[in-house]
């Protein structure tokens, strides 16, 4: 009878909680992608993309009609501005019958005014708010980050989800927030992040160009000295950046054949590669060698190389190791003259293997010495496989005349 | 009034009109029982009293009345009837029936007319004969409806004890198997047997069985149920502690892992003790099929006991509580799916399931003929219906018909409704905690079931308390050449099942 009254007391205690924190999906108002800008006034403009879910039905549904139909977009772009960025959000809730919600937004865009001003006010509240994630892209925009938001989705629901879909396509740096504030505080690294820019799908065709055919792009990278944007890195120049930082999953190298070979060129695709960055302190003379080591797979050749001849092979090698050279020289030259900003983390990995030297001689001098860093680039292409075939087209076809 | 008339002790006294009169008085108003009246000879009064429908007439022609009426007229012709010794004497030399009993009594003579025996009064003859002559309508045996196979026996249980005890028997031809008779139920008188094999079966559990059973003491048993309550450990307890079935097959191979089953008279299903939860999950044909296959399958089968208990609480969990934790996209359709639907996720889970849980027993309850028009109009109204109108979501419906494919996936009915019906509480503690809330659940579950007993056996066992070389029998199921030994709960007498390992090789090369 006892335990009887006790299993009841606590069945009565259950509904007192009056379902603590529970919120219907009804009620939330799901953003998912967040943008931040600079005002004239010194005030935050904070965009929010929030996905408006009766035009997200399935496929075949009244949805369907309705994209048709025009103005009636998946999601609502909303953007108040604001004091802090929370002050912003208190604003922007007073105009939404829904509860905004973070946990979604996985994109989160940062226009050029206020990156070069610091990111790290208006990051804070990315890290101290509960529902927002460490696991959001970050993404800077030469101008206003409104407009990325503002995109209209071909492929997928929203433009946001397009967008990360593109991040994860290895093509340019992949930061997530938490990467973002690992580079910022650690030292020896300064902080690097993609850059989103809006390109037209198509080029050459002068008409439309004017036209809707724009598609957020991840073109290029955005340089950071602490929280400050310091510049810009162009695609060719973000794969250097990407090569140093032992990131690229693929890549793919172009050279071109000397005329004295034949002419031509030859691309080919990575599809193993590491870097391995090996700082040498000797007589107090700081060098850092990088190693690259890649596999190579031959995509295209239109030289008049045969491949089935290993010196070819080797010339052909070699040929690879120029070129990214080349590369990863003309993006060092850039960091270190241009931008005085170590995105690569070569003072890590000098903390990492000369704790002591760190401390004691570079740890407050790094800005002074890594400009004149002695970088020594020592790239191992391997050519793997040649594809199906040896010679090139060109070849068979003047052997059989 | 007393539940039952209380006994009669007088003795059969001779004088047929005497205790004729006192049996017609006991069975009047009784019209199934016959007094036929005939005479042994030209004097010798005599009369036989059955129940109709109870006997065999074709038994009684041919073997008693038949000899009876023959050696009347030889003894006419000779010295007429003597007397002394007259029972004995058609007992042993004249009834060709095979089972003939004697006794005094009237309380015997009641009893045996009332179990379907011919009884024989002479006249002057102060001992009644007890002619077995049984014989009534019975279901032929047929394939067991609840338990259904691919592979494996298609018999069944019937309604009637011998016939279930012959189907035992049969499989186990040995002395070793013992099947202890009893009567339960004062009005009912049903005949009960507790059966074991000898030598396996734990001789304490055998013991506290017979305890238990000689404990009832009630008007009536009209189906296993009844004992099942009766003898039970935790009578408040949601879960079955005693499994049942009506299939011989799986009896026995419960018999071999020493345990004991109780067989009812006029009911096809049988009691099998002590069990533990992971035992409710076997189906016989567990051990029929291909061991790879029926690893496989188990493993399923508690996939989905999990699904059964905890989806839909999951659902409004994440739902309504922990929205962050659903990938993006899947949080955007169930958004855009719940947008029209009027109701919170967890009156919308409760609307569901109450309605699938109704038509379920509709569909039990219904006459055939009927039934498929309303498990028609059924699923058109839950499934098409409700969700165009916006009443509920599309993966609400979702949700709830793979609840209801996985609880039916539990090869015992009574555990599968007893998780069916776990499933509310879930839903509520999910409803008003989340996540917290369902963990709570689960570890208020988990901690009852740790504390169950069936006749001594922890009901979680061999998993808690762990006795490893069971565990061949639980998640999975090792070929038959591994189980060497017998659960370790219930036979640990003999654990032994074979001899060695018989793993089948190929023959040695020039050996």
């Amino acid at each position: 009878m006892r335990k009887l009254g006790i299993l009841l007391l606590i069945l009565v205690m259950l509904p007192m909680t009056g379902c603590w924190s529970r919120t219907e999906l009804n009620d939330l108002s799901i953003v998912t992608a967040a943008a931040i800008d600079k005002m004239d006034d010194g005030k935050y403009l904070l965009t929010l993309q929030i996905a408006v879910p009766t035009m997200l039905g399935p496929v075949g549904n009244s949805s369907s009609s309705g994209t048709g139909s025009g103005g009636e977009k998946p999601t609502a772009i909303v953007s108040e501005k604001g004091e802090t960025i929370m002050d912003a959000c208190r604003k922007l809730q007073k105009k939404l019958p829904r509860r905004l919600f973070f946990s979604h937004s996985r994109i989160i865009v940062i226009g050029e005014k206020q990156a070069r001003e610091g990111v790290s006010p208006v990051l804070d509240f990315f890290v101290r708010y509960r529902e927002s994630r460490l696991r959001s892209f970050i993404l800077f925009t030469q101008g206003k980050a409104a407009d990325i938001l503002k995109l209209n989705a071909k492929w997928e629901k929203i433009s946001a989800e397009e967008i990360r879909e593109e991040e994860q396509r290895h093509i340019g740096l992949q930061i997530y927030l938490k990467d973002f504030f690992h580079m910022l505080l650690a030292d020896g690294i300064e902080p690097v992040a993609a850059q989103v820019a809006l390109m037209s799908t198509e080029i050459d065709s002068e008409e439309s160009s004017s036209g809707q055919e724009m598609n957020a792009a991840i073109s290029g990278s955005a340089v950071f000295r602490k929280d400050k944007l310091v510049g810009w890195l162009n695609d060719a120049e973000t794969r250097g950046v990407l090569w140093l930082r032992n990131e690229l999953k693929t890549s793919i190298v172009t050279v071109d054949i000397p005329e004295d070979k034949g002419g031509g060129k030859i691309s080919a695709a990575a599809v193993r590669e590491t870097t391995e960055i090996k700082p040498i302190l000797r007589n107090g003379k700081l060098k850092i060698k990088a190693e690259i080591f890649m596999e190579n797979t031959l995509y295209e050749n239109n030289s008049k190389l045969d491949m089935s001849d290993p010196r070819v092979i080797q010339f052909v090698e070699r040929e690879l190791e120029q070129d990214i050279k080349k590369r990863i020289q003309l993006t060092l030259d850039k960091a270190q003259k241009t931008f005085n900003s170590d995105i690569f983390g070569f003072g890590t990995a000098v903390y990492r293997t000369y704790p002591k030297a760190w401390n004691r001689q570079f740890k407050d001098s790094w800005d002074d010495v890594f400009p004149e860093l002695e970088v020594d680039i020592k790239p191992h292409a391997k050519l793997v496989r040649t594809g199906l075939t040896n010679k090139s087209m060109i070849m068979v076809e003047e052997e059989s005349e | 009034m007393e539940y039952r008339t209380p006994p009669n002790n007088e003795l059969v006294s001779g004088e047929i009109a005497l205790d004729l009169g006192m049996l017609r008085t006991t069975f009047e108003r009784s019209s199934d029982v016959v007094f036929r009246e005939f005479q042994l000879g030209d004097t010798q009064a005599a009369v036989m009293i059955f129940l109709d429908g109870m006997v065999d007439p074709l038994i009684v022609d041919s073997d008693i009345m038949q000899p009876l009426l023959k050696y009347g007229e030889q003894m006419q012709q000779k010295s007429g009837v003597s007397l002394t010794g007259l029972e004995s004497l058609l007992k042993n030399q004249v009834i060709t029936a095979s089972q003939v009993n004697t006794g005094g009594q009237i309380q015997d003579v009641i009893d045996h007319i009332l179990v379907g025996d011919t009884v024989l009064l002479i006249d002057g003859v102060n001992k009644a004969l007890f002619i077995s002559a049984r014989g009534w309508g019975k279901r032929a045996v047929e394939e067991p409806a609840t338990e259904a196979v691919i592979r494996g026996p298609r018999e069944g249980f019937t309604e009637d004890l011998l016939t279930n005890i012959t189907l035992i028997r049969r499989r186990l031809r040995t002395p070793q198997l013992k099947i202890e008779g009893m009567q339960l139920g004062r009005l009912s008188k049903t005949d009960v047997a507790i059966t074991y094999l000898e030598g396996i079966a734990d001789e304490a559990v055998i013991e506290e069985v017979r305890k238990r059973m000689n404990r009832i003491d009630i008007d009536a048993i009209l189906e296993s149920g009844y004992v099942e309550e009766l003898i039970e450990d935790s009578p408040f307890s949601i879960f079955p502690q005693i499994n049942y079935t009506e299939r011989p097959d799986r009896i026995v191979g419960n018999l071999l892992e020493g345990k004991v089953g109780i067989l009812i008279d006029n009911t096809p299903f049988a009691l099998i003790l002590p069990v533990t939860f992971f035992e409710m999950m076997q189906a016989s044909e567990d051990y029929y099929q291909r061991y790879i296959v029926s690893t496989l399958i188990r493993l399923l089968r508690y996939m989905f006991l999990v699904i059964a208990l905890l989806l839909p609480s999951l659902y409004i969990a994440l739902l309504t509580f922990h929205q962050e934790m659903l990938p993006t996209s899947l949080l955007l359709s169930a958004a855009a799916s719940r947008e029209a639907v009027p109701f919170p996720a967890i009156v919308e889970a409760l609307l569901m399931e109450i309605s699938f849980e109704a038509l379920r027993e509709a569909g039990v309850r219904l006459p055939r003929p009927v039934g498929q028009a309303v498990s028609i109009v059924g699923a058109l109204v839950i499934g098409e219906a409700a969700v165009s109108a916006g009443i509920v979501s599309a993966p609400m419906v979702i949700i709830v018909s793979i609840t209801g494919i996985a609880s039916f996936i539990v090869p015992s009915y009574s555990q599968a409704i007893t998780i069916r019906l776990l499933r509310f509480p879930m839903m509520i503690m999910a409803g008003t905690l989340g996540l917290y809330g369902v963990l709570l659940g689960v570890l208020f579950i988990l901690i009852h079931m740790s504390r169950l007993r069936s006749f001594g056996v922890p009901y979680l066992s061999p998993l808690a308390p762990l006795h490893a070389s069971d565990l061949k029998d639980v998640l999975i199921r090792v070929p038959w050449w591994g189980m060497v030994r017998r659960s370790t709960e219930t036979a640990k007498n003999n654990p032994r099942r074979m001899k060695g390992t018989l793993r089948p090789r190929p023959p040695k090369r020039g050996g």
